[in-house]
């Protein structure tokens, strides 16, 4: 397949997801996903998360295995695979089981993990720029950066942390508090990658990083909403944080495809 | 026979016009002018084949993080053919 073609792809499956699900919240309000709907979406954020993953893995390969980049890409592909396996097993919930998965449940193993590939990836490549030489920022500029992002990431989650009734488990509290934690972290690393990535405006690069900072910055978004959603404690699909999802992986595949464009065409 | 010596604001508008499509103007320019200034080569002086290859070498491992190695290594191709070949 041309790049042109998987770019159109990518655009044209989270279109068709999105509007799917718009078009149901239109309908039937924002009472959750089910059905034909939910399994039109299911299959946009497998498709759209496994794209992003090979390609991905395909600058690693490209970038060279042993670079700092390409170890960069290699962790950021492997945090979008298993987003990936996450979401195949919450199908199997969904589909086989006919029931939504269970908070805790093995398939956060997958989601938490995630987190750190996704941020050490989004670190290894204001590393790797750094190293060659870019200007990526002073160590000032990062502590301002950091101290600012934790703060108003903190603020935006404070109510996730503190919900919960007292006889939650405690491992358990730490599970649900760990996703906005990880979510604060991230937006920390795309802040880091954004201030260095800024130079490059007018460059291809630019629009590289400008996807995949989106990306995240969205995801984030759909994590928040999906977390206010369900201090509501109602069992459903969330179609707005899903929404925000099916964006998100779209953007990150998108970026992730550009940059293969960069090494290749 | 192509001359020895190279113009180094030849070389900064060279660079300019190939990675900056990549980079972005703005740092192609200031990035082959501090390899320059590294090198200690004035822009008002001309600069020896030899001085042009450390430009370019020292560009290589920062385009090589943005399009990969090889198509780095194309793209310096690409200036370094913009001043002809080698004089023997």
């Amino acid at each position: 397949m041309k790049r042109h073609h998987l770019d159109l792809l990518l655009y044209g499956v989270a279109a068709i997801a999105i509007a799917a699900v718009g078009g149901s919240m239109l309908a039937a309000g924002a009472n959750g996903l089910s059905g034909v709907t939910l399994a039109v979406h299911v299959a946009a954020k497998w498709l759209l998360l496994a794209t992003g993953a090979w390609l991905s893995l395909r600058n690693a390969s490209a970038m060279g295995a042993g670079t700092a980049i390409g170890r960069a890409w290699r962790l950021f592909g492997l945090g979008i695979g298993l987003f990936f396996i996450a979401e195949l097993g919450e199908a199997f919930y969904q589909f086989v089981l006919h029931t939504l998965n269970p908070f805790p449940s093995v398939l956060d193993v997958f989601y938490i993990l995630a987190y750190p590939l996704l941020v050490l990836g989004l670190v290894g490549f204001v590393r790797a720029y750094s190293a060659v030489g870019y200007p990526m920022g002073s160590t000032r500029d990062t502590v301002i950066i950091t101290v600012a992002l934790v703060a108003v990431g903190l603020a935006g989650v404070w109510p996730v942390l503190t919900a919960g009734d007292g006889d939650t488990p405690l491992w358990e509290k730490a599970l649900a508090a760990a996703y906005p934690l990880l979510d604060v972290a991230l937006l920390v690393a795309v802040g880091l990658l954004l201030r260095g990535a800024r130079q490059f405006g007018g460059g291809h690069a630019w629009e590289v990083w400008a996807f995949i900072m989106a990306g995240m910055v969205v995801m984030v978004a759909g994590d928040f909403v999906y977390a206010y959603a369900s201090l509501n404690a109602e069992d459903v699909v969330d179609p707005i944080s899903e929404m925000l999802f099916v964006a998100s992986y779209a953007l990150l595949a998108r970026g992730a495809l550009r940059q293969l464009d960069l090494i290749e065409a | 026979m192509e001359s020895s010596s190279v113009d180094p604001a030849v070389v900064i508008k060279a660079a300019q016009a190939v990675l900056g499509a990549y980079v972005g103007e703005k740092v192609a320019r200031t990035w082959t002018s501090e390899m320059l200034r590294n090198l200690q080569i004035g822009l008002m002086e001309e600069m020896s084949r030899e001085q042009l290859e450390a430009v370019l070498k020292g560009l290589t491992p920062g385009l090589a993080v943005i399009v990969g190695p090889a198509k780095a290594a194309a793209l310096i191709d690409e200036i370094r053919g913009r001043f002809g070949p080698k004089a023997a």
